[in-house]
């Protein structure tokens, strides 16, 4: 027998609580084996002790521990967080060391921070130079003016701006009456070529060309007058950028006067004369009318310019006379 | 509307009637098994005791602790070897009990699957570092029987010389053997057991006891040979 099965089988003997000294194999090995009975009388000795020893009790306040706990685990999570970190904050004392930093932090931000913001201040500014401050008024003056300066610069740039179909619509029309007046043109050209070539035979002709051009050119007018309507409707569209249009009307509205300052009816009226009669033969006018002496002479010299004139002087009546005139236009 | 709502209202309530006399059925019902038992609680079996617990009585998990207690303090205290940290241990065990109980299906005894968690919580709290940094262990060399220390609590369960260096020494002991040799030795569980409570085979179990007693022997000598 070896010593590890007779070891084994101690074990087992005193697990059991069996007596070895019964097994005649085992005990003749013990006794030629003093760790094998050694081990016995361990085993022996150890067992008694074994024996010997009681339980111990588990503490009076265990049951009352235990519901203690299972209550606070009961509260949850959450609550046992809060009153940590209630306590925490109770325990919590500032240390005075950082206090004490923080203080003297502040002191010195609040001590150089106007030293800071004049820096720049200081290195511009001298003595010798003269400050120049911008009177009060001035500045009230700019701050006033300043929003009506900008509501106009954004009124230009809402009139620089128009939709993008009505700009494509002016332009082609514009494009049509340009095409037209090159026409219109081209004919004229026909015409004085032919009247010059061969004179008398094609008048009607040229009436003919000469009529078929006036309607062109009050076609183009129309047109014209169309994409000008068109354009004061677009900018009537806002109430305000009908300032800006208004001196296209002037300007129009001058040229107008313009011609009719030379057109007799508007010399008539700027003279203020009385029309006794007036006839229309072709290219002549006939006026009857009633003038003073004295404003005779500049009345017909305002009309040298256009017209050729002949003038009768028909009656008088103390310093007003009645006078026949007869204007044709010239051709160039 | 108002038809609807007043028909709502009148359901609610009837709904809140029958559910509180399906409370107070319940707890009459309870009450009168109570009054009913003969035996007492104290006598009757786990399964009862824990199928009480699982029906929400809790008087149950209290005569399930009581029951149980000592022993697995006991064992807890034969592990830890310190009376605090036992005590500590074996509630923890029956907090993990409370817990877990639903999951017992009865195919062990419950002192077998209550001991199973005891080990458990007790490897664990052995293992932990702070266990570790409170109660420095392999600690190897011969036991002095003169050592003592009379503010330890524990003293007055050792009424022997030789019982306190017997505990001692198994204190000594590695983790695993230490384990094995309490619930063999101390605790007078069998092998079956013990492989059913900690996991290891029942030959492995055995090597391990006897190696461990080996080791015990040689802590133990001079003072029970």
């Amino acid at each position: 027998m070896k010593c590890r099965d007779a070891k084994e089988l101690l074990n087992s003997y005193f697990d059991n609580g069996l007596d070895p000294a019964k097994d005649p194999v085992l005990m003749e090995h013990i006794r030629n084996c003093p760790e094998c009975r050694k081990e016995l009388l361990f085993l022996a000795e150890y067992g008694k002790t074994i024996k010997e020893i009681k339980p111990v009790k588990a503490p009076q306040n265990f049951m009352a521990e235990l519901h203690e706990k299972l209550e606070a685990k009961k509260r949850g999570r959450f609550n046992r967080d809060f009153s940590n970190a209630l306590e925490a904050w109770r325990n919590f004392t500032f240390p005075r060391e950082a206090a004490g930093i923080i203080a003297v932090a502040v002191l010195i931000f609040f001590l150089y921070s106007p030293m800071f913001r004049g820096g720049k201040e200081m290195k511009t500014y001298r003595e010798d130079q003269p400050v120049i401050t911008s009177p009060p008024e001035l500045i009230i003056k700019e701050k006033k003016l300043r929003p009506l300066l900008e509501e106009k610069a954004s009124e230009d740039e809402r009139e620089s701006v128009p939709s993008v179909k009505e700009s494509i619509k002016t332009e082609t029309r514009a494009k049509k009456s340009a095409g037209r007046k090159r026409a219109s043109e081209n004919l004229i050209m026909d015409n004085i070529s032919r009247s010059s070539g061969d004179s008398g035979e094609d008048l009607s002709l040229d009436d003919e060309a000469s009529a078929s051009i006036k309607e062109e050119a009050d076609d183009l007018n129309k047109s014209d007058l169309q994409v000008k309507s068109e354009s004061e409707k677009h900018s009537g569209m806002k109430s305000d950028s009908l300032k800006s249009s208004e001196g296209k009307f002037k300007y129009r509205r001058a040229l107008k006067d313009r011609e009719e300052s030379y057109s007799p009816g508007g010399l008539i009226s700027e003279y203020s004369l009385e029309v006794l009669d007036k006839k229309e033969e072709g290219d002549s006018i006939l006026f009857t009318i009633k003038i003073e002496e004295d404003r005779l002479e500049p009345l017909k010299d305002r009309l040298k310019d256009r017209y050729i004139i002949k003038s009768a002087i028909t009656g008088k009546s103390g310093a007003t006379l009645t006078v026949e005139l007869i204007l044709t236009e010239k051709n160039n | 509307m108002p038809l609807t709502v007043y028909k709502s209202h009148e359901a609610l309530r009837l709904y809140y009637f029958f559910y509180t006399l399906l409370k107070k059925v319940r707890t009459l019902s309870v009450y009168f098994s109570l009054k009913i038992r003969k035996k007492g609680i104290e006598a009757e079996s786990d399964r009862e005791l824990v199928t009480a617990f699982l029906n929400g009585e809790m008087k149950s998990f209290d005569a399930i602790v009581r029951r149980y207690s000592d022993m697995i303090f006991n064992l807890c205290y034969n592990i830890m070897k310190d009376y605090d940290e036992a005590a500590d241990c074996a509630q923890d065990v029956f907090i993990k009990v409370h817990k877990n109980l639903h999951r017992f299906e009865f195919r062990s005894s419950l002192s077998t699957w209550l001991y199973s968690i005891a080990v458990n919580t007790c490897r664990n709290k052995i293992t932990s570092s702070y266990f570790k940094r409170v109660m420095p262990v392999g600690d190897s060399g011969r036991i002095d029987l003169l050592h003592r220390e009379d503010d330890n609590p524990a003293l007055k369960f050792e009424k022997s010389e030789k019982e306190a260096a017997v505990r001692e020494a198994i204190s000594r002991l590695p983790e695993d053997e230490r384990i094995l040799i309490v619930l063999r030795d101390l605790e007078g569980r069998d092998y079956e057991e013990i492989s059913e409570i900690t996991g290891v085979k029942t030959g492995t179990v055995k090597s391990r006891i006897s190696r461990g007693r080996h080791r015990l022997r040689g802590f133990l000598e001079g003072v029970l040979t």
